[in-house]
């Protein structure tokens, strides 16, 4: 059996790091919006503190229970995962938010079941890709992967009614990823990928947003008053930001120049606030993170723990990645949150408590 | 032991397979994380032109610092002239989903009392926003009441927002209107003071640029704000003294109402200084609703209207002659029995009179046309002229009021043979009410010319900034004369022409003048129609205030001294009381102008009709409505100040 350690302590300092950047910048960042739309500048700053609480506590319970005892509930989380997926889309339970039914509310407060449906869908596929790997049936398409990819397409189905493009990106990826980590045979992954990719380009080229989205982002300037506007907000913000930023809460764009400047685009504030120097460092702190989880999930010796900390981690950079991408203009915009920093409570609850998970892990490498 | 479980369970999926596969997929991360690193530092190290020109452009606005007029008050710091802020409605026709909804609502909450206004104004909203239905701003009206701008508020309307603008208020209304003048829609002074002193009393144009948010408002108070604050506007204070001007508006509207006369002018005078303490102009408007008058209802006759003066205008002949030695006050003038042939024409006397002998004094107590005529032969053309001008006839007083007329004293060159005669006694020659209150204060003041104005200092935040001087022009007069003049001008009163504007416990100096107008068709002088003045100061002894009164028209009597006098003598005690001038009682007279606005406000409902008054709708609101508005604002204005 493989002996306890003392965990990566790097993983949780980065996390925390992140989250109180996040705070501080969801201040800076919101305040102008919180004054104009409820009157108290303190309003997201009140709520994503009482979250972070709630997020800390969620890690620091998570770094306490071994990690293994996850894999005899991989199938109920699954479960739990699909019904809140199902629940969300009832007009009387879910919430919609411009026109999209993501969110319950909980009368003080609305969650977010897709961000569960994270991380519970990676515990899951860590324990089902473990399984099948301990039973030899891997190789097997009939029974070792067909299985993971039904699993999988139910949920991007659920999420598709909400919509929800972004969450279901991020969990395809993460659920490929795993599956190449557990060893599935790569003719399986291209092959199912080669088969879904024209379902992916209907869906892009059907839904107008989408399709404005993406020739926005070859070009923004075309329409840089609607479709663009955005983006080259966000060029203006890193413009202004320099080496050094303007300084913190000095942002001319969270004037409601830039759209979301508290959630997706809260890189663009930081990156003009804190400047070149601000933006790098958070960018740092993703790659260690990243890198901590990956030599995590190649140390760790049982297969459950090495896929759990890897699906982490990917999904944590992956996330981290395309956000930041979106907002330097390299991608076109998605709706994908920051991890740690974007405003959104249940997101950064479960951010935390995978981190707790992942920090548990590290507690068993070798 | 796993290793060797791993391998042997899963020979096809070895594991260095699948460390392979994990760590490409970290390196391709860590590329990942290196693209960003590098389009991060492109973004915000190096700057793209394009990039920084959009962002200048849209960050920096102008911003109107909205600062209101100065205030406008007399002599005593009462208000006459004050700004208040309302609120204008405007609309985004671009985001109005249903114009016609909107105009309706909008129309239905604007005017909700009158439905015929109220379609009135919805069709022209309608038209308004179909129109321009591209635009992204059309007024819906401006400055309305604050009553309105709840309302309208309340409704709630998408694509309808609201601007703070400063009004001009004239809380006294009609009150010394021709003087104060009135503003334009946006704050623009175009008549009386309020145009004079535009410069003065208008914000300078403010704008600012400053840095604003993406919905164009400023997001700090500029550098420049400081100065902003030290161009702010002067008040004016004026040298009217708002009771005197109250009560010789209302003796002159009495008289001229009770004389069924055309109009008329009062104009009360400090001799010494040259301060205007009241300027009353019959017909008169009231300023806060100036579009539904006549535009030459605008007009401040006491400085612009010409008019021959007629008898009053005997004075300066024979002060002239005075001053010239030519005559002394006792030297007997032949009358010639009351008819008189110059230049192929007879004179006569006013009303038949046949005067033989009398003494030069006698001639202005009893107003001898002949008598005068002999003074100004005996001065001749000449001297009569440069004496004219001396008093200040055709030229400008350059009172502080625009429009002002010169009048008219034609050079002696253009002069008929019946011309000497004629102006001796006030016929060929045109002066203004101000000219002629101007040249009696010469002698009411020991000879000076002085520069009539009407503005006492200027001041800004309460502090008085600068004080205006009194300015002499010239000095027509040895004190002498003017003294000889002033004793003449009591025997008037006391003995001749002018009994009716005596003052009790006042010695009082004055002169009576009624001149034939000229009448318009036939161009010759009228039978009927007359201006009928009176002219004169008190105590005579020493003298504080300069009275002229003018009354236009009249009918039935028509004599100076029976229509104009009793003007004179009543504007004359009760401004002695209310100065305290030495003669009279102590009482105060005190103005109670809450009491008295309420009675006009009450007034003017019931007698809509104004005379000279037209009826003008395409601007929309009748003063009775506006009547209600204003009351309404008053508050507002109460917290303004």
């Amino acid at each position: 059996m493989p002996v306890k350690r003392s965990p990566d302590y790097w993983i949780v300092a980065c996390s925390v790091a992140l989250l109180v950047i996040g705070i501080v910048m969801i201040f800076s960042s919101s305040a102008a919006i919180a004054a104009q739309r409820y009157n108290d500048p303190y309003y997201f700053l009140k709520r994503q503190m009482i979250w972070a609480f709630i997020g800390i506590s969620g890690m620091a319970i998570a770094m306490r229970i071994d990690y293994r005892t996850l894999s005899r509930y991989s199938y109920l989380l699954y479960f739990m995962a699909v019904s809140l997926l199902a629940v969300v889309l009832a007009p009387s339970v879910g919430h919609s938010v411009n026109g999209a039914r993501r969110w319950i509310s909980l009368g003080f407060i609305t969650f977010q079941p897709s961000e569960f449906a994270k991380l519970a869908i990676l515990i899951f596929f860590a324990g089902m890709l473990a399984k099948k790997e301990a039973e030899g049936k891997l190789g097997d398409l009939q029974f070792g992967y067909l299985p993971n990819l039904l699993a999988l397409a139910f949920v991007f189905v659920l999420i598709q009614f909400q919509p929800d493009l972004g969450t279901a990106l991020i969990i395809g990826l993460v659920a490929f990823f795993m599956f190449a980590a557990a060893g599935v045979r790569m003719t399986f992954i291209v092959g199912t990928l080669l088969l879904v990719l024209p379902l992916i380009c209907a869906s892009i080229l059907t839904v107008n947003y989408r399709m404005r989205r993406i020739m926005s982002f070859l070009n923004p300037w075309e329409d840089y008053r609607d479709s663009g506007y955005q983006i080259i907000q966000s060029f203006v913000a890193m413009a202004n930001g320099k080496f050094f930023g303007v300084g913190l809460g000095n942002s001319q764009q969270k004037l409601f120049y830039l759209p979301e400047p508290h959630t997706d685009f809260i890189f663009s504030i930081i990156g003009e606030e804190l400047g070149f120097a601000g933006a790098l460092l958070v960018l740092g702190l993703f790659a260690t993170l990243t890198f901590r989880g990956f030599r995590v999930g190649l140390k760790v010796t049982d297969r459950f723990g090495s896929l759990l900390a890897l699906g982490i981690t990917f999904a944590i950079s992956a996330q981290a990645i395309i956000n930041i991408a979106v907002t330097l203009g390299l991608l076109p915009t998605k709706g994908i949150p920051l991890p740690f920093i974007s405003l959104g409570g249940s997101a950064l609850v479960i951010w935390m408590v995978s981190v707790g998970i992942l920090t548990n892990i590290s507690e068993h490498a070798k | 032991m796993r290793k060797n479980r791993q391998t042997n369970a899963r020979p096809t999926t070895g594991r260095t397979n699948v460390r392979a596969r994990i760590v490409t997929t970290c390196v391709v991360l860590a590329f990942c994380f290196a693209a960003l690193a590098a389009r991060l530092a492109q973004l915000t190290l190096f700057s793209d032109e394009r990039i920084e020109e959009f962002s200048e452009k849209q960050k920096f606005g102008s911003i109107n610092l909205h600062m209101p007029r100065g205030l406008i008050s007399d002599r005593n710091m009462n208000d006459l002239a004050v700004s208040i802020r309302l609120r204008s409605i405007y609309a985004n026709p671009r985001k109005l989903k249903n114009y016609h909804a909107v105009a309706r609502t909008l129309a239905g909450k604007i005017e909700p009392k009158s439905k015929i206004r109220r379609d009135k104004l919805r069709k022209k909203l309608e038209k308004r926003f179909n129109k321009s239905r591209r635009k992204y701003f059309v007024w819906v009206k401006r400055k309305v009441a604050p009553e309105t701008y709840i309302s309208v508020k309340a409704a709630n309307i998408p694509g309808v927002g609201f601007v703070k603008e400063s009004r001009r208020f004239y809380p006294k209304r009609d009150i010394a209107a021709k003087i104060i003048g009135f503003c334009g829609i946006d704050n623009q002074g175009l008549y009386g003071l309020e145009y004079r002193y535009d410069h003065i009393i208008h914000p300078v144009e403010s704008k600012s640029i400053v840095r604003k948010d993406a919905r164009g408002r400023p997001i700090s108070m500029p550098a420049s704000f400081d100065i902003a604050a030290s161009l702010k506007p002067y008040d004016l204070v004026l040298t009217i003294d708002e009771r005197i001007q109250y009560i010789s508006e209302k003796a002159l509207e009495r008289r001229v109402m009770s004389a069924r006369a055309k109009g008329g002018v009062v104009i009360v005078m400090n001799p010494h200084t040259g301060e205007i303490l009241a300027m009353a102009e019959q017909p008169k408007f009231n300023p806060n609703n100036y579009s539904s008058y006549k535009s030459g209802s605008w007009k401040p006759l006491g400085v612009s209207q010409s008019v021959e003066p007629g008898s009053t205008f005997k004075l300066f002949v024979a002060a002239a002659a005075l001053e010239e030695k030519m005559v002394t006050p006792n030297e007997t003038i032949n009358c010639e029995n009351g008819r008189y042939e110059v230049g192929g024409k007879y004179f006569k006397e006013a009303q038949n009179h046949r005067f033989n002998k009398l003494a030069l004094w006698e001639v202005i107590a009893k107003s001898s046309n002949i008598g005068a005529i002999k003074i100004a032969e005996k001065l001749g053309p000449e001297i009569l002229y440069k004496h004219l001008r001396a008093f200040g006839f055709g030229e400008l007083t350059n009172i502080d009021l625009p429009g002002e007329s010169r009048g008219l004293l034609r050079p002696t060159a253009k002069w008929s043979l019946t011309s000497l005669p004629s102006i001796s006694f006030g016929q060929e020659v045109a002066v203004t009410p101000i000219q002629l209150a101007t040249g009696i204060s010469v002698f009411a003041n020991g000879g000076y010319l002085v520069r009539p104005r009407l503005v006492k200092a200027l001041r800004r935040d309460g502090k008085v900034i600068k004080t205006i001087k009194t300015e002499i022009v010239r000095k027509p007069l040895r004190e002498s004369t003017a003294r000889s003049i002033t004793d003449m001008m009591i025997q008037v009163v006391r003995n001749g022409t002018g009994k009716k504007g005596a003052v009790p416990g006042f010695t009082v100096a004055g002169k009576t003048g009624t001149a034939q107008k000229i009448d318009p068709v036939t161009r010759t002088y009228s039978e009927d129609k007359f201006l009928s003045s009176f002219v004169g100061f008190f105590p005579a002894e020493n003298p504080r205030l300069v009275i002229l009164v003018m009354i236009d028209e009249p009918v039935g009597v028509v004599w100076g001294g029976s229509v104009a006098g009793p003007v004179f003598a009543e504007v004359a005690s009760r401004s002695a009381r209310i100065l305290r001038i030495p003669g009279a009682g102590n009482e105060i007279y005190e103005i109670d102008w809450s009491r008295m606005l309420k009675g006009r406000l009450d007034k003017d409902k019931s007698e809509k009709q104004d005379y000279r008054r037209t009826e003008k709708t395409e601007t929309g609101g009748e003063p009775g409505d506006l009547v209600d508005l204003f009351r309404s604002v008053i508050d507002s204005v109460k917290q303004f100040i």
